[in-house]
């Protein structure tokens, strides 16, 4: 009985999902409507739209005054990010919704997608590692509380997200290792339990991993995980401390945000997993832009690029 | 600079005008606010978000004495400001945020007291609208309530347009658990 009430409940919930989606991607156009969120726009060659990570927000930076001048500063709307080095994210207003996927490249940011449901629905960035993207999807009721959260997949091809059939719960963060998409659930005990589901099938059903996974950010690293160890990041016999913002990229480089307690302003740090060192880092972070084997910390005053290889060489450069 | 920081427990008692019976976590040198119970002549406000979905509320408090300091040709002000969330959810972090504005000319200068926040205006004689820079304090140990105070100063006095000062805090909060992010803001 348990079971036919459930597998009704996914079925509802599957048909949820794919009406509200081909609502948009079925008619083969995008509501015409904008973001709800009024993103800067350069006005000059020496202006880029940049991600703060820390404020959640785009800011304008002016590359020859070297500060922000303006950025997204609507009460409530925020811009939400990967773990990993991505030019993808996700806009919307913790109040009303009106959640987007958008695109910031070359300092401007382009609409991917728009929600069909504007005012009950919102997607937060989940995992990607280039290839495959996949999104966090909540419904909410009209009093704002939350009806179900999935895991959808990103369909580049048909501009679509695609729910996974077997995944639900009260998912909470996702990490891609090969093919394996890992993620967390809050249970109502307050456990995080780990799952593990193939990425690549929609039908695929989840594998329960652990139900004693640690609090903290779920992050991997050339095909393991990272643990979480009383708010340390543990990475083999390395121990980091974890940040406000963590992120990894594929080969090795995790990346931090955090308050620098001196200045209260954004320091970012830069280390090579594999052995610990710090290969660079700025204070006074305004925003941050990811180039090729590398991260650009546009900062008050001053930009610093911090850049790396596959062979591990590494380096910093100040102007 | 008077600076005092502490992780929790910064009371507003925001009707009442009193900065009292708040346990005093650490001060650095010899403060200028005033002792405790203490009344302090002062101007405030709270603004309150109420959280969807019945996650409680999340409140900015800003203060600021009313009576200036002038100290030769400096003026200056005590100045409080928090983030306090209320409800049932864990916090996985409480930021307040703040910044002062104020019209000056011929080159003064305004600071809140924080490394790197000074601003001036240019040397003109016309009035302009200065504002510090952005600075926070977050806290992500599991409290529900961010604050921060310190000394705000500005010179000289001649150069500061009497009652152009403003200060405004912003609260945010990441609740355990939900993905959004909750902000709002209050000036006085």
């Amino acid at each position: 009985m348990k079971r036919i009430r459930r597998w009704k409940e996914r079925a509802a919930v599957l048909l949820a999902v794919c009406g509200a989606l081909l609502i948009t991607t079925g008619c083969g156009s995008q509501p015409a409507y904008e973001n709800s969120v009024v993103i800067p726009k350069p006005s000059n060659d020496d202006e880029h739209v940049i991600e703060d990570p820390v404020d959640q927000r785009f800011v304008l930076y002016d590359e020859k005054k070297k500060a922000a001048v303006t950025w997204t500063n609507v009460p409530n709307e925020f811009v939400y990010n990967f773990s990993t080095p991505s030019d993808v994210y996700t806009i919307g207003n913790s109040l009303t919704n009106h959640f987007s996927i958008v695109r910031l490249a070359n300092g401007t940011v382009k609409t991917l997608y728009v929600l069909p449901d504007q005012a009950h629905e919102a997607v937060f960035p989940l995992a990607t590692n280039g290839r495959m993207t996949f999104f966090l999807l909540v419904h909410y009721r009209d009093d704002g509380t939350e009806v179900w959260r999935h895991i959808v997949r990103w369909d580049d091809d048909s501009k679509a997200l695609l729910p996974f059939e077997y995944v639900d719960g009260a998912i909470e963060q996702g990490a891609l290792v090969g093919r394996d998409l890992y993620y967390t659930v809050i249970r109502p005990d307050r456990s995080v339990w780990l799952y593990r589901v193939d990425g690549t099938r929609l039908n695929a059903r989840p594998v329960l991993v652990s139900t004693r996974w640690a609090e903290g950010p779920l992050l991997a690293c050339q095909g393991d995980l990272l643990t979480v160890r009383g708010h340390r990041l543990v990475y083999g016999s390395r121990l980091f401390p974890e940040g406000e913002v963590n992120l990894v990229t594929p080969n090795g480089i995790l990346v931090q945000f955090d308050e620098d307690e001196n200045a209260l302003t954004t320091r970012a740090d830069v280390y090579e997993l594999r052995d610990g060192r710090r290969i660079g880092g700025a204070i006074d972070v305004e925003g941050v832009q990811w180039i090729q084997n590398g991260i650009r910390l546009d900062c008050k005053g001053h930009i610093e690029t911090v850049f790396w290889s596959e062979s591990g060489k590494s380096g910093a450069i100040h102007r | 600079m008077v600076k005092l920081k502490r992780m929790t427990g910064l009371c507003f008692v925001a009707g009442l005008g009193l900065v009292a019976g708040c346990p005093i976590v650490a001060a650095d040198d010899n403060s200028a606010l005033e002792p405790q119970g203490t009344y302090v002549p002062h101007t405030n406000t709270s603004q309150t978000l109420t959280l969807p979905g019945a996650e409680g509320t999340l409140t900015a408090n800003v203060w600021r004495s009313s009576y200036v300091a002038q100290t030769g040709n400096a003026l200056t002000w005590d100045w409080q400001v928090s983030a306090v969330y209320a409800g049932p959810r864990s916090v996985e972090w409480i930021r307040t945020q703040w910044y002062s504005q104020a019209d000056l000319r011929n080159g003064a200068s305004i600071s809140m007291g924080v490394s790197g926040d000074s601003a001036s205006a240019s040397y003109s004689s016309s009035w302009q609208t200065v504002r510090t820079p952005s600075k926070y304090w977050t806290n992500n140990n599991g409290a529900k309530e961010s604050d921060y105070r310190g000394n705000l100063v500005i010179g000289p006095a001649v150069d500061y347009r009497q009652g152009s000062i403003v200060t405004v805090n912003t609260a945010s909060v990441k609740l355990a658990g939900d993905p959004k992010t909750y902000t709002i803001s209050a000036g006085v």
